[in-house]
């Protein structure tokens, strides 16, 4: 274990050495995004100057939530941006064949093999969303929140892996997996808000098929409300378990599908 | 023979770019359905705002009008799409411009061709089918054939103002390495300004004032609200002229910027 830490941080500084190359590069697409994630706010904040709340929901409780959304979503965004590129290129191109001729967990160097600075821009936005709504809200803040902020945030962002993976895995199985990756990644728009305003086919999906609601809404929610630390966090924790222990079997039913191939 | 001023030796263009955007259609499909759950999202929103609100009109908007508004708008940039020209900061960028240079027909006026095609295509068969089809299931308000055909002259007209807008934007991709950031920008600005977002209405009276100077709000806003039958008598006809007052500013800066970035080229030994 220790030594995938170890190479890990070899992959990373490597990454962020030739990143820092072009500042200016870095620093406008930084810059774009962030802009682009406002305006779900700028919307939000012209629609309650017309009414007092949501559906039993303020300004600030859907920005925190709108905020809390999107720090899960850009820690995976960093970390694991090279999924895309594998569903859509290696293993139709044959470059799959590296990763299984090293000694190191294919899974792993799949996982690694890319930093995207974006995902950054994302959390940086859902920090300051959060950290200005939680004080509007006069959220309490100890150790323990902060702990349990932590974990639920992580755990999100486990979630998102293993819906990636999973979708990703496919390119194993078929030509076009693109597709569906993207649409089922953008099925994640959903969780920016409490799921309570869908029907309940869409909150179904969002809550057990496709999990993003463990992301964002309940997790967020147990911060606002109150509420039981198990069934909320603890649940996501669970959810991202088990969404990963599902993906993780995917992906390798698919390696060994491609090795049975005579590849 | 083929000169700059035979119409007919554009239409080739008009014709691949239809073929290239159905042979592409399941990937245009599936981009267009992820762009849907935004709408899906907006309106579930508005239901939900709409009932906390309690009465029925909100900044003169019905329910009804409020999620006619959010599908229409949202084909409508569909339709505009094709119009962004992202092939000619590509052309420029990786220097095929130049090639341009030698052709007899005029580099401004063949992409314009080209991007007709996928707009006919995003139109018919990607905006169409689906207008109708939210129409009959009583999810928005169809308009009369006479709204309709305002509309699509608006439409026509917010196309044109895009394509020679984003044209000489375009043109930025000669002063800076990483065009892309700003792109961003102007993607995320036209979407604030245009309407597409929101409707204008909502914006504090100073902004809302601001934003009917700039010419974004010809591309969705005055469109959309054609259909609604908000934009009537001598409101239209105002807008209409704003309209072509953009698309005039933009075509003759267009030639400008085009002969500019000749001079660049050949200066440049391109």
């Amino acid at each position: 274990m220790l030594r995938y830490i170890h190479l890990y941080k070899i992959f990373l500084l490597q990454y962020l050495k030739s990143l820092l190359q072009s500042k200016l590069d870095f620093f406008m697409g930084f810059f774009s995004f962030f802009l682009n994630q406002i305006l779900g706010i700028i919307f939000l904040q012209l629609v309650f100057s017309q009414i007092p709340d949501l559906n039993g929901w303020s300004f600030e409780q859907l920005v925190f939530i709108y905020g809390f959304a999107q720090i899960p979503k850009g820690i995976d965004h960093f970390f694991t941006d090279y999924l895309w590129v594998f569903c859509r290129k290696t293993v139709r191109e044959g470059a799959f064949d590296r990763y299984l001729l090293r000694p190191v967990n294919p899974l792993f160097q799949v996982l690694v093999e890319r930093c995207q600075p974006d995902g950054l821009g994302e959390v940086l936005v859902g920090v300051i969303l959060v950290a200005y709504a939680g004080a509007k809200l006069r959220l309490s803040f100890s150790v323990f929140t902060f702990f349990v902020f932590l974990i639920a945030v992580f755990a999100g962002a486990v979630i998102y892996t293993a819906v990636k993976l999973f979708f990703a895995s496919n390119a194993f199985f078929m030509k076009e997996c693109y597709n569906m990756l993207y649409t089922a990644y953008n099925i994640s728009d959903f969780a920016k808000y409490p799921t309570e305003i869908y029907t309940k086919p869409v909150r179904l999906i969002v809550s057990f098929v496709l999990p993003f609601a463990f992301t964002a809404f309940i997790p967020a929610n147990y911060f606002i409300n109150g509420g039981t630390l198990l069934l909320s966090v603890g649940a996501e924790c669970l959810v991202a378990a088990a969404a990963f222990l599902i993906a993780y079997l995917y992906f390798s039913f698919g390696i060994k599908k491609y090795e049975s191939a005579g590849n | 023979m083929c000169n700059k001023i035979n119409l007919r030796c554009y239409l080739p263009f008009v014709v691949s770019q239809v073929k290239i955007a159905l042979a592409y259609r399941m990937a245009f499909f599936v981009r267009i359905l992820s762009n849907l759950f935004t709408v899906m999202i907006t309106w579930y929103l508005w239901n939900a705002i709409y009932r906390s609100f309690g009465r029925a009109t909100m900044n003169g908007f019905t329910f009804q009008e409020m999620a006619t508004y959010v599908i229409v708008s949202f084909f409508v940039t569909v339709m505009l799409a094709p119009a962004q020209a992202d092939e000619v900061s590509y052309a420029i960028a990786d220097g095929s411009v130049a090639v341009s240079l030698l052709r007899p027909l005029d580099f401004c006026g063949l992409y314009l061709a080209q991007s007709l095609g996928g707009f006919l295509v995003n139109t018919l068969v990607f905006s169409a089918p689906f207008l109708i089809l939210f129409g009959k299931m009583g999810k928005l308000i169809l308009p009369t054939p006479q709204r309709l055909l305002l509309f699509l002259a608006s439409v026509g007209l917010g196309y044109l103002i895009m394509f020679y807008f984003s044209f000489c934007f375009s043109m930025l991709v000669f002063y800076t390495t990483y065009f892309f950031g700003i792109n961003m920008a102007k993607a995320v600005t036209i979407r604030l300004c245009s309407g597409a977002l929101i409707p204008l209405s909502f914006f504090p009276d100073a902004i809302e004032k601001m934003f009917s100077f700039l010419p974004f709000s010809s591309m969705v806003y005055t469109p959309v609200m054609i259909w609604l039958g908000k934009l009537e008598g001598t409101a239209l006809c105002t807008q209409f002229v704003i309209q072509l007052f953009w698309v005039l500013i933009f075509f003759v800066l267009s030639k400008f910027c085009w002969r500019a970035a000749v001079r660049r080229i050949t200066v440049l030994g391109g």
